[in-house]
């Protein structure tokens, strides 16, 4: 039943299960259907370690995840807990970040004022940002009923070699993970609350993928070096391929989703239509104080200013000056001045407080010390481990050599097969970052069916070996 | 059987032991009968008990063999074909809340007050999205919403699709028009219905959107996006004329949807739509060289929609209620209440990715069994390799006997199972 280790309680363990002794205990689901109960030591990607407690006698295990069906945290007695904690051996971290403003003078916990909760949405989006720790963080807010929510948006716009990208480059494609991680926000949220807290957007830098989910949402601002956009791509996602009238169909049903978010966050969707069509003309005036869009050249008569022209005429082109510098139109590309001039932003804020003041809560407001920052680290983390792991893994798998006598093929195999579930269960479990390419894989190694078959072709081995 | 039967009795055995070590008990249920959940297994038992827990499709089970109580028995995920629940406020997942008595029990109706649920179609339509799963959820929907004699009934298919096979369009027209309409309030709530599932909504007279709604994009195509033409083409777009008459909408509006054609409107004083496939109308709603999808705000504004709504409250009073009795149990994120049919949509559509994701595993793993047993030469390994391979053959063949498009995609052609069963038989001959 994989690698059972018995071992005495170390010290570290037993202090664990004194510090513990009022909290509900874990429980380890196996999947043959047997539960025990104790407290999870450690845990790392293949093994956790596991002090089981019977009749007041306590004894440290070690499974093999590629048993264990699931982990159940019990609720801790204080402090943060649920199936999100860290694993033992994680240190807690300490400082603030430069963003986080001192703590009031006189500050005691003061009940009437307004909490506030910071989620940090760092990374790139569909590997560090994606919903598995967005999940986690919602938990962990709603532990202590924020009043406001502020979502960070300052995802990584870089290329593979880490290098900044440009704003035309450009990922529409990531829309369909933004509508994965939205309703977390708009569905999730309010139910696990119990209410509704307000959701204020901040925006640094939503590119790509990350540029629709703040669309969904009524409220943004934005630091005053923020850009959102990189999404100015849709057109030429199928190059040439196949009829136009194909395409244009899936164009239409790519912008349908993207209006909707718009519209569902109150927002002109030709906003969202200027940075995602190159062949879009939009312009704006100003009107009694109203922003007034126009899908014509400006017409210098009316006072209109053009936001994007048709890209896809050679002469209306984008140079390479223009590019370098951020100034092309062929596309949108919103930052601070123009977001507020569309009326897409309430406000620029470089800090929090600054943000905070906008709100007008500055004054007087609870700043929640979440773990949502750990959140985002540790996950990352995870992926990247997993990614490490999934390479020693493979290369193991490799190495195994089915020789000798009956007993050593027999085990050899067995060890063949335990890799085999253990690198499936890692891309199952990374799947959602997988899905969109950016979980690393070692070369050569197949797809989930693939190694799915080759488990079972070693199995029959198995069976005709005797 | 037997031998599987041996192998069950021996997993209670050690789950009892693992109880006994923990002292945890797992019978949930305070009742001593057991509620007639039926698991149905890959190996073709059926285990008719009390799902006392479950988590990511495992259950632990309480159930009689020859009138001896078994409590708790483990049934993995891997092991399930599907599940049917008698009582699934009851039998709810670890980390649900309990259910709400009104959503486990028919409730007395309220005079003048409709019943309605909400149905999703998600997935591709002729797969996850199909006309059986809707036709099989009938007589669940009867159950719930009460006699038609006792008030209305309210159907609310909430649809978020990307579209899929057009096969399957006339299907759940056919449903819809012949089983749906004339029983229940049918109504479309779209979050996204694009292509085929925009085709298929299309039927309804009654449409409305969510605020990120949209709806639209149905030109058909095959391979590397070519588009129809020709005959099937106009057969296609006949079919969706006869489809607008039926949900009283307007043709010029499907046709802009489907080909290149441009779209306008007059909205006249009396705030009446007339629509031409041109560009001279005032509004032009698709230019020409566009395939057109509405938006929320392009489908009210024209009349397409009867309104937006975000909740099922708001669509209530779209819909003319001042109160709407939502049938169903809660569940945690969801916008509305699940009734038994709601389960039985998902239900499907879980069974259908399960086995479109695995459908070429079970085919290569059937494959290997099968060149395993023609290339063994004692009888007894052969026979353990065809019993490999009868194990994964059943499966397939269930799979496409539940999920017919699954054998069309895949290109099985009739007669293939019966020629598989021949080959296995002749395989143990040897």
């Amino acid at each position: 039943m994989g690698a059972v280790l018995a071992a005495g309680v170390a010290p570290a363990a037993a202090q664990a299960a004194q510090a513990q002794a009022d909290d509900a205990p874990d429980q380890l689901i196996f999947k043959d259907g047997r539960i025990i109960q104790g407290k999870v030591i450690e845990e790392t990607e293949t093994h956790v370690k596991f002090l089981v407690v019977v009749a007041g006698i306590s004894g440290e295990q070690t499974y093999s995840k590629t048993d264990i069906l699931a982990i159940e945290r019990g609720e801790r007695a204080e402090g943060e807990g649920g199936e999100e904690a860290p694993p033992a051996t994680t240190t807690p971290r300490s400082g603030e970040g430069p963003d986080k403003p001192a703590a009031p003078e006189g500050d005691e916990a003061d009940d009437g004022a307004p909490s506030v909760y910071v989620i940090e949405l760092k990374g790139k989006f569909g590997r560090d940002i994606t919903m598995t720790p967005i999940r986690n963080i919602i938990k962990d807010a709603a532990k202590h009923k924020p009043d406001y929510v502020i979502v960070v948006a300052d995802n990584a716009w870089t290329f593979q070699d880490g290098s900044e990208a440009p704003n035309d480059a450009a990922l529409f494609g990531q829309i369909f993970l933004a509508e994965d991680i939205e309703p977390i926000f708009t569905a999730e949220m309010p139910q696990i609350f119990g209410y509704e807290p307000e959701v204020i957007f901040w925006v640094k830098s939503a590119m790509g993928g990350m540029a629709f989910l703040p669309f969904n949402f009524d409220t943004m601002y934005f630091s005053s070096g923020a850009r959102m956009g990189g999404i100015g791509n849709l057109i030429y996602q199928y190059g040439n391929t196949g009829d136009e009238m194909v395409r244009e169909k899936l164009f239409s049903a790519g912008m349908g989703h993207a209006e909707g978010m718009a519209i569902h966050g109150g927002y002109d969707p030709r906003i969202i239509r200027a940075m995602a069509r190159t062949d879009y003309v939009l312009s704006y005036r100003i009107e009694n104080g109203q922003v007034v869009l126009v899908e014509n050249e400006p017409r210098p008569e009316f006072n209109e200013y053009l936001l994007t022209d048709d890209g896809t005429i050679s002469e209306q082109q984008d140079t390479d000056r223009e590019l370098a510098r951020g100034e092309g139109n062929d596309t949108l590309t919103l930052t601070a001045k123009v977001a507020h001039d569309l009326g897409v932003s309430k406000g620029t804020a470089d800090t929090l407080d600054a943000l905070l003041y906008e709100l007008q809560i500055e004054r007087r407001h609870r700043l929640i010390e979440g773990r949502s920052e750990r959140i985002m680290e540790e996950w990352s983390d995870s992926v990247r481990n997993a990614e490490r792991s999934l390479k020693r893994l493979w290369k193991e798998f490799a190495e195994i050599q089915v020789q000798g006598e009956r007993r050593e093929r027999t085990m050899a195999r067995a060890r063949q097969m335990r890799t085999l579930d253990q690198i499936i269960q890692l891309l199952e479990k990374y799947a959602e970052v997988d899905k969109l390419g950016l979980f690393e894989h070692p070369e050569g190694l197949p797809d989930v069916p693939s190694l799915r078959v080759l488990r079972e072709q070693i199995r029959q081995e198995q069976m005709k070996d005797r | 059987m037997r031998t599987r039967l041996v192998q069950g009795l021996s997993r209670f055995a050690a789950t009892l032991a693992a109880l006994v070590l923990t002292g945890a008990v797992l019978v949930g249920g305070a009742t001593p009968a057991f509620a007639a959940d039926k698991i149905y297994l890959k190996d073709g038992r059926v285990i008719e008990g009390e799902i006392v827990r479950e988590h990511d499709g495992s259950v632990w089970v309480n159930y009689k063999i020859g009138g001896v109580e078994q409590n708790g028995v483990f049934f993995s995920s891997s092991m399930i074909d599907r599940i049917e629940r008698d009582a699934p406020a009851e039998a709810a997942p670890i980390e649900a809340k309990p259910a709400p008595e009104s959503a486990a029990k028919a409730q007395p109706r309220r005079p003048g007050v409709p019943r309605a649920v909400v149905l999703t179609l998600e997935g591709t339509v002729g797969l996850e999205f199909a006309a059986k799963p809707l036709k099989d959820a009938i007589p669940m929907l009867e159950a719930q919403l009460g006699p038609a004699e006792d008030g209305e009934r309210v159907v609310v298919l909430k649809v978020n699709s990307g579209g899929g096979l057009l096969l399957e369009i006339e299907h759940l027209h056919k449903v819809l028009e012949e089983e749906y309409k004339p029983r229940f309030r049918t109504v479309a709530w779209i979050e996204s219905a694009i292509s085929a599932a925009a085709m298929t909504s299309h039927i309804l007279e009654e449409i409305y959107f969510m605020p990120q709604g949209n709806y639209g994009a149905c030109t058909g195509y095959s391979g590397p996006l070519v588009a129809m033409k020709d005959r099937p083409l106009e057969e296609v777009l006949y079919m969706m004329e006869k489809v607008s008459a039926k949900g009283n909408h307007p043709i010029p509006i499907m046709r802009s949807m489907q080909i290149d054609e441009p779209l306008s409107a007059n909205i006249g004083g009396d705030g009446q739509v007339s629509w031409y496939n041109t560009d001279e109308g005032e509004f032009l709603v698709n230019p020409k060289g566009r395939i057109l999808t509405f938006n929320a705000n392009t489908a009210t504004k024209f009349k397409f929609s009867k309104g937006t709504a975000a909740t099922v409250d708001e669509l209530a009073k779209l819909l003319g209620y001042q109160e709407v009795e939502w049938v169903g149990r809660p569940e945690a994120g969801s916008l509305f209440p699940i009734s038994k049919a709601e389960e039985h949509q998902r239900w499907w559509r879980e069974s259908v990715e399960e086995t479109t994701s695995r459908f070429n595993e079970y085919f290569a793993k059937y494959q290997i069994s099968v060149q395993n047993a023609a290339s063994s030469q004692d009888r007894a390994e052969r026979g353990m390799f065809v019993g490999a391979a009868r194990r994964e053959l059943a499966i397939i063949e269930r799979a496409c006997k539940e999920h017919p498009n699954i054998k069309l995609l895949n290109g099985i052609p009739d007669g293939w199972f019966e020629e598989q069963h021949e080959l296995l038989r002749d395989l143990m001959r040897q």
